[in-house]
């Protein structure tokens, strides 16, 4: 008798089974998935930056837009991750501080240009203009080819070329190089440049990583 | 009679555990893929219109009929001079500071953005409907510097007092909204100069 009520003792608690509260954890989980994907949605502008330039800090606020890149690395420039141009004398790479990838200090460029490849007085960039002009003519010849409508309907127009160029460059850059860069831009037809910069309260925490 | 048997006992209370786990999974590596993609720095951009070579006739015919500052400021290595086109009805000087930031060289110096903040504040306050703001840096200025002369003269910081000339009445409730442009357009004014 004693021991048939020591077995379904046993036996009961073997059965039963521990229960974790998951739906809570889940309500959660669910929540912050919901978030990350909106927040996510919202940046879907891939954006490119050099590993070796510092962006400058600004209280900007507006989101960049869909438009064509142009970073100016310490070594060359980068127009939609195309290297058109390499600068004479590019500083040699460093360690990094974090242990990465060996990086070029975009402190110690110099964005000398070779003098065959500057053109209208020493102001325009050679390569970049013709780089330039091909990739607004890819973007007319494709617009071209495809039709638009409005909303209701009607076949319209394509879009007029805005003609927006995004520029990346380190903050140690003297004005007269961005300047070259500008005028080029501008005798190219790219009428708004939007200069890239990281919002300056974000830059102020630690921990700031360069985003993808 | 015997009472009908209680449904209780014969009823095993099954609850239906359904089986979260491997939704809990999917979940959880689908968050930390998230959080990993995210970008971390916030980027934002600044906008500048690149002047034009020559202004269009309409726009000539406003010049004339409004007669805009046509701010200018130049930024020179040890000051900023702040002036309308002429240098008649604005001309003020911006000096610089000795830097304080943690990582300068001793001798380093800044330009004092505070005083141009407020400087421009007071131009605005004076000529409420100008927007635009024409930069003309030397040569060797350093982007970063730029980059603050636009920040103290795009918009009013969120500690200023936003003089009552620029707010406006709104619409819907009557209260009043400031007006927290300062001179948002910036250009740049010497890109064809060589």
């Amino acid at each position: 008798m004693r021991r048939s009520i020591r077995n379904r003792k046993s036996r009961r608690k073997v059965k039963k089974d521990f229960d974790l509260p998951l739906t809570s954890m889940m309500d959660m989980l669910i929540i912050l998935l919901v978030f990350l994907l909106k927040s996510y949605s919202s940046s879907a502008i891939a954006f490119t930056t050099s590993n070796n330039i510092q962006l400058p800090n600004s209280m900007a606020m507006e989101a960049p837009p869909d438009a064509a890149n142009l970073i100016l690395e310490p070594t060359g420039l980068v127009l939609d991750g195309e290297k058109i141009l390499e600068f004479l004398n590019p500083p040699a790479s460093v360690p990094s501080p974090d242990g990465g990838l060996p990086i070029i200090r975009a402190a110690d460029a110099t964005y000398e240009i070779e003098k065959h490849q500057l053109r209208d007085g020493n102001r325009m960039i050679t390569p970049l203009f013709d780089a330039l002009v091909k990739a607004r003519e890819k973007l007319q010849f494709v617009q071209s080819t495809q039709t638009f409508v409005n909303k209701d309907n009607q076949v319209t127009k394509p879009p007029k070329f805005n003609g927006t160029l995004i520029i990346h460059a380190d903050k140690t850059i003297a004005y007269k190089v961005l300047r070259k860069v500008m005028y080029t831009a501008a005798a190219a037809e790219y009428k708004t440049f939007k200069l890239i910069t990281v919002k300056k309260e974000e830059s102020a925490a630690d921990g700031v990583k360069k985003g993808t | 009679m015997f009472r009908t048997p209680s449904s209780r006992r014969k009823s095993a209370q099954q609850e239906v555990q359904l089986n979260l786990v491997p939704m809990l999974d999917a979940l959880v590596t689908l968050v930390s893929f998230l959080l990993l993609t995210m970008g971390y720095m916030a980027i934002a951009v600044i906008d500048t219109p690149a002047p034009m070579v020559a202004p269009a006739e309409e726009q000539v015919e406003k010049i004339e009929k409004d007669k805009p500052l046509q701010l200018t400021a130049h930024i020179l290595k040890d000051k900023i001079i702040i002036s309308d086109w002429s240098g008649s009805r604005e001309n003020h000087e911006i000096k610089t500071v000795p830097n304080t930031a943690p990582d300068a060289k001793p001798d380093d110096v800044r330009y004092d953005l505070e005083a141009l903040h407020k400087l421009l504040i007071d131009i605005k306050t004076r000529h409420p409907k100008e927007k635009q703001l024409i930069l003309k840096p030397d040569a060797d200025i350093p982007y970063e510097q730029i980059i603050g002369v636009m920040d103290a003269a795009r918009f009013f910081d969120k500690t200023d007092v936003v003089p009552s000339n620029l707010k406006t009445k709104d619409v819907n409730n009557g209260n009043e909204v400031p007006d927290t442009n300062l001179f948002p357009e910036v250009v740049f004014g010497n890109i064809l100069s060589s």
